[in-house]
């Protein structure tokens, strides 16, 4: 169903690498004070 | 979103994907540019907070503020207007404040405060107690910056 937090890892245009990716957080793990 | 922030990770959306979920479910795309080791630090920290705050509650919280907000709105004013240095509208006990700004667009032409092209801030609730809630327009360049001052602010 797509609840799936992931990081992707590829080489980078400048640097060397670039990060892509999608946390699944529920509301309280947000920003946590 | 501050410990991806505060590892140099980006994020560039946070959006939920259903309605009438309970609880809520919130996804935030991240993104960055670097060594691998550091790229790889900054999901590493990012995933660790959200361990450490599951662990010391396994029940997802209903609210951030230990007691509601009053039913009636008391904000004063000028507090707000002194630290933002504006004027702004006050209207039973509530706040805001608006910044236009203008920006071009794809037709070469020029909106802005009129256009809705604003930052603004809104205050309900009591000086002790109190909600804000706002927009920021700003560039692209200036999002993460924008963002992760505001993050270390909160």
């Amino acid at each position: 169903m797509g609840l799936t937090s992931w990081a992707a890892f590829m080489p980078g245009m400048k640097d060397n690498a670039m990060v892509m990716g999608d946390l699944v957080l529920m509301q309280d793990e947000v920003n946590p004070s | 979103m501050s410990a991806a922030l505060d590892n140099g990770l980006q994020v560039t959306a946070l959006h939920n994907h259903f309605f009438f979920d309970e609880p809520k479910v919130y996804f935030m795309h991240i993104g960055g540019e670097g060594g691998t080791a550091t790229l790889a630090k900054g999901v590493r920290a990012a995933f660790d907070t959200v361990k450490k705050i599951r662990a010391a509650d396994s029940q997802p919280a209903q609210t951030f503020a230990p007691s509601g907000l009053p039913a009636k709105s008391s904000i004063t004013a000028e507090v707000i207007q002194t630290v933002l240095g504006t004027k702004g509208e006050a209207k039973d006990g509530m706040f805001k404040a608006t910044f236009g700004r203008t920006v071009k667009m794809p037709c070469g032409c020029e909106v802005g405060k009129e256009m809705g092209v604003n930052t603004w801030a809104a205050f309900a609730g009591a000086d002790d107690n109190a909600v804000v809630d706002g927009d920021f327009v700003v560039l692209e360049d200036e999002l993460q910056p924008a963002s992760n001052h505001s993050a270390n602010q909160a």
